[in-house]
């Protein structure tokens, strides 16, 4: 079904966007203790999540507008 | 530099007060707030995508819908572990916050008591201790007296090389530590007179700062501000406001940083204003009004002309008609601020008494107050009036008024000079407005929500400006057989 295809896709653009806003923080280095690098390391852990994330949404994008293309009716 | 939290130097301020316990550098509050951001985000887009999820339901024909519906399911997996995480992390956070508050709050009551414990001995024993001393001081005094006396140059020299001793060891007084132990040895004052008259340790102890807060710092300035006027110091006067001019030709301040530009800096015998008074008038609403008010011009302990000196120092921190308080009331008065004008006071180091102490007085409709190297921690503000004080932790003067026992106030504190640069010329460096002037710009942009709203809050009071009037006041006493 086109139209669920059309409405999955501004979806996910939707949620790229969102998700371009997701930004982790990081060190400016100015902070250091014994928990600094385990903070660090969570951090750098958050950062990948985002990054993967961001990735599978616009890869699925990508998948939905080649379905949209392709005329593929997928609906129920 | 590696440090630890708690720790302030010169490029980063550390958030306190504001009615909780939480207590870190600013840094960190901003990774609480965004990591609390990236957990939102990560939530909303979970939602949408679960609901986009169940729309579509691809046939195994469909290779690209197949694999956008995998994509979305690694996403989704994604998504919720960033969520669980972000959110835990950022709460960690301010768990961590609130638990340096805590502990910082137990070792400053740990060090007062240990304070108070010495000090009441001390007082106790006093007799004593002037006789043991008696020799001590004699062996010590007598080769310097003798000295002095048989050197070329003699007293002057002596004075001169204590001058260069007092250069030599200027970070001493820069020193935190060392700005830390004044901060006890205030407090401790009426602990050491307690213990002189030979009071019960508990009597002192409940009427102290830790129990009702009869006794304390401010207290103890009260004692020697009235004992003094007895000798002629610190004697207060009755004081003359005069405007010496007015403009219409400023915009209305929309920072710390510009509130703090406005503190007027009289210099001492130049006859310069002490108070700026700011009138925001905007249609359809009362007018609203900073006050903005200078530190301490004459040192001398003696009252003379000046209002804004040291008797108004010491009256003012125990919570006495100071001479400067009156004349402030006074400018007020003439610029036509009412008891329900919204007002904002600012004011640097017995300015920033001042301020507190209006504001705590409760005679007028208090929207805010900044100060910046104040002496007034142990003013307590009503609670619903923003207050930021702004201390560097290398600046001895707000230390002068003992720990502080307002925890209401949002406290924003920052070294001013980073041990190990070259120190700079006086040993009060880090009292003066400029540096402060650079950890207001930092308040202003500061990411601790206490702070940002605080800063809001007190912004408030000149939105929508369409007309400032600025008037500006001379204060000066008037010698009591006039």
């Amino acid at each position: 079904m086109t139209h669920a295809l059309e409405v999955q896709r501004l979806a996910l653009v939707y949620a790229e966007a969102r998700l371009e806003a997701a930004v982790v923080p990081r060190l400016a280095g100015t902070w250091a203790g014994p928990a600094h690098d385990l903070y660090e390391t969570r951090l750098a852990e958050l950062a990948a999540l985002v990054s993967t994330a961001r990735a599978a949404v616009t890869e699925a994008r990508l998948h939905t507008e080649r379905a949209l293309r392709l005329g593929v009716d997928g609906g129920r | 530099m590696p440090y630890g939290w708690g720790s302030t130097v010169a490029d980063e301020i550390v958030v306190s007060g504001g009615g909780v316990t939480a207590v870190a550098v600013d840094e960190l509050f901003g990774h609480a707030q965004a990591l609390e951001a990236v957990s939102a985000e990560a939530a909303s887009s979970s939602r949408l995508l679960v609901g986009v999820d169940s729309l579509i339901a691809p046939s195994p024909m469909d290779a690209s819908a197949l694999a956008a519906d995998r994509a979305i399911s690694r996403a989704l997996a994604a998504l919720t572990e960033l969520e669980g995480g972000a959110g835990s992390t950022a709460r960690a956070l301010r768990v961590a916050a609130e638990g340096y508050g805590w502990a910082e709050r137990a070792s400053e009551a740990a060090a007062q008591q240990a304070a108070a414990s010495l000090g009441y001995a001390a007082g106790f024993f006093a007799p004593l201790l002037a006789l043991l001393a008696v020799p001590v001081a004699t062996n010590a005094a007598l080769p310097l007296v003798v000295g002095a006396m048989v050197a070329p140059g003699g007293l002057d020299a002596l004075r001169a090389a204590a001058a260069r001793w007092l250069d030599d060891h200027r970070g001493v007084l820069m020193d935190p530590v060392v700005v830390d132990v004044i901060r006890h040895s205030v407090s401790s004052v009426d602990d050491v007179a307690g213990g002189a008259a030979h009071a019960p340790p508990w009597l002192v102890r409940f009427l102290g700062d830790a129990g009702l807060g009869v006794l304390g710092s401010g207290t103890s300035a009260a004692a020697i501000t009235l004992l003094g006027s007895r000798f002629g110091i610190f004697a207060e006067t009755p004081v003359r406001v005069t405007a010496t001019g007015s403009t219409a030709d400023r915009a209305a301040p929309t920072s710390l940083a510009e509130r703090v530009d406005r503190i007027p800096q009289p210099e001492r015998g130049a006859g310069d204003e002490q108070i700026v008074i700011d009138r925001i008038e905007s249609p359809g609403r009362p007018d609203r009004f900073e006050v903005y008010l200078a530190g301490t011009v004459d040192f001398t302990p003696v009252a003379d002309g000046e209002a804004f000196d040291m008797t108004s120092n010491m009256a003012g921190v125990g919570e006495l008609p100071a001479g400067s308080y009156r004349a402030v009331e006074q400018a007020m008065a003439d610029a036509g601020v009412t008891s329900s004008s919204p007002v904002v006071f600012t004011g640097h180091s017995q300015g920033g008494l001042l301020a507190t102490a209006l504001a705590a007085s409760g005679d007028y409709a208090t929207a805010g107050v900044v100060t910046i190297g104040a002496p007034a921690g142990h003013i307590e503000v009503p609670t619903g009036i923003p207050v930021i004080a702004i201390e560097h932790t290398d600046d001895l003067v707000p230390a002068l008024a003992g720990v502080r026992t307002d925890h209401g106030a949002i406290l924003v504190e920052r070294r001013a000079y980073e041990a190990g640069e070259s120190m700079p010329d006086s040993p009060l460096a880090a009292h003066e407005r400029a540096p402060y002037r650079e950890t207001a710009a930092m308040a202003d942009r500061a990411s601790d929500s206490r702070l940002a709203d605080a800063v809001r809050a007190i912004g408030r009071n000149t939105e929508g400006a369409e007309r400032v009037t600025t008037t500006s006041y001379r204060a000066d006493r008037v010698p009591r057989d006039d």
